[in-house]
């Protein structure tokens, strides 16, 4: 193919000249479904061909495909005004004790509307008892997911219900409610499943609060979920310089709490216009996955 | 593992020869098939692919076959195999493209998969224009369609 006499110079012209010809569609598809979400969408300018590759529905199921191979992430999100402001942070998977930190890559997510409709879809508990039992306004206020047809079982004076913390968890709760002190359980039990043919569960209890007060931090922080790697993880309810997340492993019994750089700290608040905000009740999600669905 | 003792030449586009033994041959798919097809041929020539590539993708390939049939201590083997794969595919663009089309042609799996994910890792920071460059792509936009289309995707345009 290549001349010897020809300068290293010119075979790399003449390849890069090849490269247009050459190049199959069907690599240019595989390289850009390695990409994060973000530069296919920035890439969609580089060409009409890129465009239509990146918005073919094969792409986008292709995308997603890889995208579950990846570690997945938390979605941290607060609003300021009308914007709203994403963070992808890693999802940490290392169960040492000691606080560490963790850079994040702000981002902004497209659509964020729909990504948040799609995954905070709650459902409420039926009257019960020409009682409205309604678990968002009670004390023990806890935001988790039940299935639109879920198993209600009541006994001496509690409902049992199954909730979820997103709309993909095959890990539930079974959650507990006082019907007559309008109490939720503080212990979790988790349903494992075992053997998904047979469908064998075995419960796990855990004496896990719904709440979680870091003393050093001086901070409340809430229960939203367990990642893939099966730690419990918190989140404070509001955050000053810097954003935290606590992940509870269970195995070790054992709390750890990480830092996130760039969400809140001067820096990136100034870069953000949020100065002198108070941002709380940031609602995350988590075990996130990139994907190009909604756009 | 008696056939491993075998060896074959693959043939460069430059007409060079290169002797391997049959289970790293084997690891191209395309001579694997071959071989299954009744090719008893102990030369094969690799038409589309030249002597520097096709020496790089014998190197992997080897490697590959060598820990593949080292057993026990696997996740010593595996990590040592991933720092083969990243110093292996730590090389500049344009023979990053040449081993993505030789592994895409000889149907090597792992060097297509760690090629393209390298690809991605270097151009992901990247604005249009310069993946244009790299990939030598003509902009067929109109600067009024280029506009829509950078609106529709302004989210991904924010640092």
């Amino acid at each position: 193919m290549d001349q010897q006499e020809e300068t290293i110079e010119q075979i790399n012209k003449k390849r890069r000249k090849q490269s247009t010809f050459t190049f199959p569609l069907d690599l240019i598809s595989e390289i850009l479904s390695k990409l994060p979400a973000k530069s296919v969408g920035r890439f969609r300018c580089v060409s009409k061909l890129w465009s239509s590759i990146t918005t073919a529905p094969y792409f986008i199921n292709k995308f997603e495909t890889q995208s579950r191979q990846k570690k997945p992430s938390l979605l941290v999100t607060f609003k300021k005004g009308d914007r709203l402001f994403v963070f992808s942070i890693p999802q940490d998977r290392q169960s040492s004790n000691e606080p560490h930190t963790i850079p994040s890559q702000p981002g902004i997510c497209p659509r964020l509307d729909l990504l948040l409709s799609k995954s905070k879809k709650t459902h409420n508990l039926e009257p019960y008892n020409e009682k409205v039992v309604h678990p968002n306004q009670t004390r023990k206020k806890m935001e988790h997911y039940v299935y639109t047809y879920p198993a209600y079982v009541c006994t001496n004076g509690f409902i049992y219900y199954t909730a979820y913390a997103d709309k993909t968890d095959r890990i539930g709760f079974i959650m507990s409610f006082d019907v007559r002190s309008e109490k939720f359980r503080h212990s979790i039990t988790l349903w494992i499943l075992q053997d998904a043919e047979k469908h064998v569960w075995s419960p796990k209890n855990f004496l896990v609060p719904f709440h979680y007060y870091d003393q050093s931090l001086k901070l409340v922080c809430n229960l939203i979920g367990i990642t893939d790697a099966g730690e419990i993880v918190y989140v404070p309810e509001r955050c000053y310089k810097s954003f935290y997340v606590i992940y509870y492993d269970s195995e070790r019994n054992k709390f750890h709490r990480v830092e996130y750089k760039g969400i809140a700290d001067d820096e990136s608040r100034l870069k953000n216009g949020l100065v002198r905000s108070r941002l709380f009740n940031i609602p995350i999600v988590r075990n996130h996955m990139e994907s190009l669905m909604s756009f | 593992m008696s056939e491993s003792n075998k060896k074959i030449s693959l043939i460069s586009s430059e007409g060079e020869a290169f002797e391997v033994s049959e289970a790293v041959a084997r690891e191209f798919e395309i001579v694997a098939h071959m071989l299954e097809d009744g090719c008893s041929g102990s030369s094969i020539p690799i038409t589309t692919v030249d002597s520097n590539i096709l020496g790089k993708v014998i190197e992997y390939c080897t490697k590959h076959v060598e820990v593949g049939n080292v057993e026990g201590n696997s996740e010593k083997a595996e990590k040592d195999l991933e720092e083969f794969d990243k110093r292996f595919i730590a090389v500049e663009m344009n023979t990053l493209f040449s081993l993505i089309l030789a592994a895409n042609y000889l149907n090597v799996k792992g060097l297509l998969n760690i090629g393209c994910q390298k690809v991605a890792d270097t151009i992901k920071d990247m604005k249009p224009e310069e993946v244009r460059s790299i990939f030598n792509i003509e902009n067929d936009y109109t600067p009024a369609e280029e506009e829509v289309v950078r609106k529709e995707n302004e989210w991904a345009f924010q640092p």
